[in-house]
């Protein structure tokens, strides 16, 4: 009913504007009903050869995007090789069958595709968006990047000296340095999210190193395809077949990643970065799994303390101070155990101001207003459809639902999930997930400007960090 | 193998974003475009104002216009305008540039009322609310915008630095589009006033609404909303004194940084008139890809260089090709230049490949092809097209440009505009190592 109701005040203003008087704006228009939107179940299916396809069609406009996903990332490169899993995913973009690194890059870029290999902290991927004309082509040569990579020697060479050289690069960038020291700082210097190639391990890796975590990890057995666009099933299927049907063997990879412990006490990490005219900022503690009960309370708390615009870190920081162009804040969700985070770039001269600010927002999240929740709630729920406009964004959403095993009816039931909480759980939320008296706080910039200011607060002990101490020496290069 | 490429598009229609476009009494003009993928629709407004339009001793002033923009209007009190967006699943935005302003609001089709209700009660009504704190507040935010991307950013005052030195004090391009401190400073609650009187008004603006909708209904409620904004005085855009680039003029930046870093500038033709097209095409032939060229030689074979990019710059009043590249440890920038010269040299008395172009031709294909799904993407297309082509319905015309392309017309292009005597030469290096920069 109140659909159709919207529908005729519709009318009745349209009519009103016909004799050119103006509209009503003492308050916002209401809304119309929402359209709402059913995305379609996730299908699965496998090959011959017992390999997982998922499957989603998409039409409108005619493209494909095409994954090939395998367990295990940079979480398994052994100690001394730190490294490993991004040289065997960049070498793989570097030659496959009877391409050289140049011809395989030519055709690629000749069909107007892009086919990429990539390693995660636990998963190896190599995707292909192209064309749905171009797509035999395409699936040829994506055949021959996932089972024949050349890993030439040469090709490594390389690579070493562009990643030797980008690890020097990171030195430069303020906000590089203060997320990598919160990292280390929340997991551990050895922990997978933290741990850092050097000089050393680099040229510590061989092309047979390379081969064979290429060959214990892109296997049959530990590899899954997922597929999204203009393409019906049964012309996908036999095209994967047709490619992919006789890769056989290998075994599921286990990724280990630890929890990091519990975030306790507060300290206060300083890393000097002389001349910086402002201060990279971040807030933060270790946080809880994907699957969580608590995850759509979270979402929602995040959301009102600094996952939108009108969020209350933004608010404070930018619109009520001007002491930065944005704060933000929020939830990373790997496999394991994430964290949370809050962060901006703050002035210098105002940085001791700007993290009292700070610390007050993100003590007074466990008190929220009605009108916060209805906002919130409305912001992530209501908006939701945008996220299955394009292949690129559906392949995203699917992607995660696979990677965190969410239920077949999670996109369909997410907006009640989204509308359903209420404010006692959000608060609750805030209580458990945001805990200022026992985080890890970092700041980069010049401490001869702000130190003095910064231990005025008195929030907790001082630690001063060196950029190489947290991103190990620049490399000695020639 | 597969056949000799054909076109990427099943059948070889003309690319086309279909659309309906009116004219308001007062002059704004109106372009709808119905995709119904989402129950979405985007409500993206250009006002033909940029930095360009500034006047002396205000650069940035319309990047700062921008931001008050969105600070409340008559009716719209302050924060609301985010406030009331997110309550109904929406985002916005905005962003300036030297030729046009943007601003955009992605919401549930459901609600494109209130989009309607917030852009015009903003074009009618600002200054009702507009007050000397808000100017301030967003002062200080802006200057934190130019901290962050400028002054404490590696390389960030590479732009800066190349606009001063490749246009002639007075030319509108002269400056960056986020001004120089002291300007922003500068700025007052007057200028405000004046810049919204001169530049916003509907006759100088475009609302483009691409989404989940149904045209005939959806142009009367852009009726209700915006028909009772008064036209405002026409609008002159700037024009630009008659200038050439001449000789070569060598700069030098010492800056935090481990690497050197060339910037290469030259003058070329305004966007979508002729010979901008081909300066595209130059520019992927000598830097996208692993075959590209500068990439093959600098990166791939001689492994001097960490990366090198090079881009065509189509704007209102002309364009700007600009090469970049990174110097390995060790590495001279002078070295860098030397060998791109002589890329570039080659590209110049040699057409390149057939297989080069098409390489780049069908790459610009499929990112249409990708553009095509995004309403947003699209109403921007239309915009940018009605604004500087002349038609919103230009599309297919813009990648007949590309496809009518010779080989011989890339190197006509590049002899006639990458004139090494007549450039800029920025060299950005670590402090204290002024040796490494190009002499």
């Amino acid at each position: 009913m109140k659909a159709v109701f919207a529908f005729f005040m519709g009318l009745l203003l349209t009519a009103h504007s016909l004799v050119a008087q103006k509209a009503d704006r003492t308050k916002p228009p209401v809304s119309e009903a929402p359209r709402g939107l059913i995305v379609p179940k996730v299908e699965q299916f496998t090959l011959k050869n017992g390999v997982k396809v998922y499957y989603l069609q998409k039409t409108g406009v005619p493209h494909v995007s095409i994954t090939v996903r395998s367990n295990g990332g940079t979480a398994n490169d052994p100690e001394a090789k730190i490294g490993l899993a991004t040289a065997t995913a960049m070498l793989m973009n570097d030659g496959a069958g009877n391409r050289n690194a140049l011809e395989l890059s030519d055709e690629i870029d000749y069909l107007g595709i892009i086919l990429q290999s990539y390693a995660s902290t636990d998963e190896m991927s190599v995707g292909l968006f192209t064309p749905v004309s171009r797509l035999d082509a395409s699936l040829d040569l994506m055949r021959d990047v996932v089972l024949k990579p050349r890993f030439e020697a040469t090709e490594w060479q390389r690579r070493q000296r562009e990643s030797l050289v980008a690890l020097a690069q990171a030195h430069d960038e303020a906000r590089v340095i203060a997320s990598t020291a919160f990292n280390q700082l929340i997991y551990g210097k050895s922990h997978p999210f933290a741990r850092r190639a050097s000089e050393s391990t680099l040229k510590n890796i061989s092309i047979a190193d390379i081969q064979g975590f290429y060959r214990q990890t892109i296997t049959a057995a530990n590899s899954s395809f997922l597929v999204v666009g203009d393409v019906s099933k049964e012309t996908i299927k036999a095209k994967l077949e047709a490619r992919f049907g006789l890769w056989k063997g290998g075994t599921v990879k286990k990724v280990t990643i630890s929890d990091p412990s519990k975030t306790t006490g507060r300290t206060l990490y300083l890393v000097d970065k002389p001349g910086a005219v402002q201060t990279e900022l971040r807030f933060g503690s270790a946080g809880v799994r994907r699957n969580t009960p608590d995850y759509f309370a979270i979402t929602i708390m995040n959301t009102i303390l600094g996952g939108s615009f009108s969020s209350r870190l933004n608010q404070n920081i930018r619109e009520t101070h001007g002491y930065a162009y944005g704060a933000n804040s929020g939830f990373s969700f790997p496999r394991s155990v994430g964290h949370f985070i809050a962060s901006s770039a703050v002035q210098t001269d105002v940085t001791d101001k700007a993290v009292n600010e700070f610390m007050k927002e993100l003590t007074n999240i466990r008190n929220i207003s009605d009108d916060e929740v209805t906002r919130a709630r409305n912001y992530e729920a209501l908006g939701y459809p945008e996220n299955f406009g394009t292949v690129n964004a559906l392949a995203a959403n699917v992607s995660e639902k696979i990677t965190h095993n969410l239920p077949d009816n999670y996109f369909n039931t997410y907006v009640p999930n989204i509308l359903a909480l209420t404010k006692a759980q959000i608060e609750r939320a805030a209580e458990q997930y945001v805990d200022p008296a026992n985080m890890v706080v970092v700041m980069v910039g010049d401490l001869s400007k702000i130190r003095v200011g910064v231990e005025a607060l008195n929030l907790g002990p001082i630690k001063v960090l060196t950029k190489e101490e947290v991103l190990g020496a620049i490399p000695v290069l020639k | 193998m597969f056949v000799a490429i054909s076109g990427i598009r099943a059948q070889e229609k003309a690319l086309s974003i279909p659309h309906t476009v009116y004219t308001l009494d007062n002059g704004l003009t109106v372009i709808l475009h119905e995709d119904r993928t989402v129950p979405m629709v985007t409500v993206n407004v250009w006002y033909h104002v940029g930095s360009s339009y500034e006047k002396p001793k205000r650069t940035g002033f319309a990047h700062l216009f921008e931001h008050i923009m969105f600070e409340g209007s008559g009716n719209v009190k302050e924060g609301d305008f985010d406030n009331l967006l997110e309550a109904v699943g929406g985002n916005n935005n905005g962003s300036t540039t030297q030729d046009r302003t943007d601003y955009y609001e992605t919401l549930p089709a459901n609600a494109l009322d209130l989009a309607l209700f917030l852009e015009s009660d903003r074009m009618g009504y600002l200054l009702e609310a507009m007050s000397p704190g808000k100017v301030d507040g967003q002062r200080d935010v802006v200057k934190n915008e130019r901290r962050q991307n400028t002054e404490n950013r590696p390389y960030g005052i590479a732009t800066q630095t190349i606009l001063e030195n490749f246009y002639p004090k007075g030319h509108p391009y002269n400056w960056p589009v986020i001004g120089y401190m002291d300007d922003l400073t500068a700025a007052s609650y007057e200028d405000v006033v004046e810049f919204f009187k001169k530049y916003y008004a509907p006759n100088n603006a475009v609302l483009v609404i691409a989404g989940d909708i149904e045209p005939t209904k959806t142009i009367e409620k852009v009726k209700h909303w915006f028909n009772e904004i008064p036209r405002g005085e026409v609008v002159t855009r700037p024009t630009a004194p008659a200038f050439e680039l001449i000789g070569e003029k060598k700069l030098t930046v010492e800056d935090n940084v481990q690497l050197p870093r060339l910037y290469l500038a030259y003058q070329t033709p305004a966007l979508y008139t002729p010979g901008d097209a081909e300066m595209d095409v130059a520019a992927d032939v000598l830097a996208k890809g692993k075959n590209s060229r500068l990439y093959k030689r600098l990166v791939y074979e001689l492994q001097i260089a960490q990366n090198v990019s090079a881009y065509q710059n189509g704007n209102a009043l002309g364009g700007m090709f600009m090469v970049m590249a990174t110097a390995r440890p060790g590495i001279k920038l002078t070295q860098l230049q030397s060998i791109i010269d002589e890329e570039i040299g080659k590209l110049t008395i040699t057409p390149p490949t057939e297989r080069e172009v098409q390489r780049v031709v069908n790459q610009n294909e499929s990112r249409i092809l990708r553009q095509m799904e995004s309403s947003m993407n699209k109403a921007d297309m239309l915009q940018s097209y009605y604004r500087f082509a002349g038609n919103p319905d230009w599309l297919n015309e813009d990648f007949s440009r590309y496809k009518a392309l010779q080989p011989s017309d890339i190197s006509a292009s590049a002899r006639q505009y990458l004139n090494p005597k007549k450039r800029v030469v920025l060299s950005i290096v670590p402090k204290g190592k002024a040796d490494l920069a190009v002499q």
